[in-house]
Order: structure tokens, then C-alpha cells, then sequence
């Protein structure tokens, strides 16, 4: 391989090193100040501090756009035509009021209530999920170490710590997943597994690379051998 | 599947010519030259048939020997 990119690949894993290096110091700074935290959550009584959310909100539309026609079902006019939408239930008719042209509807903001426990879930949660990006990065500080240090890229040993980079991030992509669902369903009250599509093809695209790199490899051995 | 033996080392004792002799004729590493005559390459260019028949006279037929598999 030429000089100059052996040179430069060899600089890129450097950079790559010392930047995944500082990263990593940050990430275990952080993991201490939550470890901490959540001692001192753990220790405190859990209705010690509380956090109670409620409210309302106000909503108006125009009534002929949107309204309760004459057969006490939920309507829309479109292009000149009307659209029923479905009955109402006895509940939501109670809820809206049509006064001067306006449809009002009044939604109530279930009660929430917040404790330290919650805290602690989610202090908990914020651990685990950064402690998988901390190993994640350190396999990723491997293979830049590995760049840092080899003759060719297509070389056995980068694309054995690239593969363990990519196996080590499917933790990382399901605790992030499992962490944003936790902390939303805390919100909503209710638990749904939202699943980040990104993440996903992040850890595909690292496993394709591994497949590219190895047959990569094996063009340079069958190179090597040529005499 | 049979294979290619490469018989350099009995052309250059035919012609009475050392490695680094041949090695700086040629203009291929003495490392190389050393793979290929104990057999350790799996192909060669034929830039390097080239250089080494002009340099030891011979044709690539007095290198390169055929064996079929014996099973």
C-alpha cells in the first residue's frame, strides 16, 4: 500500500483514538454523577419530593368546518360536502359546546403524579443505557487503535474489532430504544415500545462494512501472495 | 484439483546462478524470489514469468510444472 495512505489511515485511527478516549473519560464522569444521584434518591424517602402535573386544554373550531349535525353525530364539511365522522359518546357530547359559530371542547389532562422512585427508574435506566454506549465505545476506540497501528486496513485484526463494534452496538440501540419507551410511557402513563429505525440502520450499515472489509481482506492476502 | 509446481530452483542450478544474483536481475525482492522457488506464492504476474525467463534464458514451461492430483 502506498506510503501516503498508510500514513493517513494511521493519523485517522490516531484522532479517532484520543477523541473516543475523552468521550469515553466524559461518559464516566457522567456514569459517576448518576451513580451518585441515584444513591441519593435510593436513600431519601420516595414522597420526599413529589411532582403532581394536571391541566386542561381549550380547543375551538369552527363550526362549519367541523360540528354535531342534526342527528347528534360528529361531522366535517369538505369541498362542499359533509362528512360524518361517527356518534359521539355521551361523555364527549357533554365535554363540547357549539356557542356563536364555535365548536368547544374542553379535554381534562389526566393527574399525574411523580415520585423519587420514578427518578430513580429513570436514573437507573440512564445508567445501564450509557454504560452500553461506554462499551460500545471502547470496542470503538479498539478498532481505531487497530487503524492507528496497521499496514493495510484490510487486515484480520480491524475486521475482527470491527465486527465486535458492531456486535457491541445492539445493546446500545435496544437500551436506547427501551430507555426512550420507559421515560415516554412515564409521561403517557402507559407503556409503548418505541423503536428507533436509525439506530438500526446505523448497526447494519458497521456489520455491512465488516462484510466489505472482509472480502477487502481477501483480496489483499490473494494480492499478498502474488508474486 | 492438481497443482503447479514451480521448479526455479532447478533452473537456476542448471545456469549456476545464486538468488541475489538473480534477485537484482530480475528486480524482485530476495524475499520473493525465495517465496517463489520454495513454492509459498499462490500466483504470479506475468511481468515477473517475464523478467525472470529473459534473465535465466528459459522458457515458462522449464519453471512451471503441472502435477495432477494423485487421489
Amino acid at each position: 500500500m502506498e506510503t501516503s495512505i498508510k500514513r493517513k489511515i494511521n493519523i485517522f485511527g490516531k484522532v479517532g483514538k484520543i477523541i473516543t478516549t475523552v468521550l469515553i473519560v466524559l461518559l464516566l464522569v457522567a456514569e459517576g454523577f448518576l451513580l451518585t444521584g441515584g444513591v441519593i434518591v435510593a436513600l431519601v424517602p420516595k414522597e420526599a419530593v413529589t411532582a403532581d402535573v394536571t391541566g386542561t386544554a381549550d380547543v375551538r373550531v369552527d363550526a362549519n368546518v367541523l360540528g354535531i349535525d342534526e342527528n347528534n353525530q360528529l361531522a366535517v364539511k369538505a369541498g362542499g360536502s359533509k362528512i360524518v365522522l361517527g356518534d359521539l359518546g355521551e361523555k364527549a357530547k357533554a365535554d363540547i359546546d357549539v356557542k356563536d359559530g364555535v365548536v368547544q371542547v374542553q379535554l381534562g389532562v389526566k393527574n399525574m403524579h411523580f415520585n423519587l422512585w420514578d427518578a430513580l427508574k429513570l436514573i437507573i435506566f440512564s445508567m445501564f443505557s450509557l454504560a452500553a454506549v461506554i462499551v460500545a465505545l471502547y470496542f470503538f476506540k479498539a478498532l481505531m487503535k487497530e487503524f492507528s497501528l496497521c499496514d493495510t486496513p484490510f487486515s484480520d485484526g480491524v475486521i475482527r474489532k470491527m465486527r465486535n463494534f458492531a456486535i457491541a452496538l445492539i445493546p446500545t440501540m435496544l437500551l436506547s430504544s427501551l430507555f426512550k419507551s420507559v421515560a415516554g410511557g412515564m409521561l403517557a402513563d402507559r407503556f409503548t415500545f418505541d423503536f428507533d429505525l436509525l439506530p438500526v440502520a446505523f448497526v447494519v450499515v458497521v456489520f455491512v462494512l465488516t462484510a466489505i472489509f472482509r472480502y477487502g481482506a481477501q483480496l489483499q492476502r490473494e494480492h499478498d501472495d502474488t508474486v | 484439483m492438481g497443482r503447479i509446481i514451480v521448479r526455479l530452483d532447478r533452473v537456476m542450478a542448471d545456469r549456476k546462478i545464486g538468488l541475489n544474483e538473480l534477485s537484482e536481475q530480475v528486480g524482485i525482492a530476495n524475499v520473493n524470489l525465495s517465496k517463489l522457488k520454495n513454492g509459498h506464492v499462490s500466483a504470479i504476474r506475468f511481468s515477473t514469468l517475464i523478467a525472470i525467463c529473459e534473465a535465466l534464458r528459459c522458457q515458462p514451461g522449464d519453471l512451471l510444472e503441472y502435477a495432477a492430483d494423485e487421489t
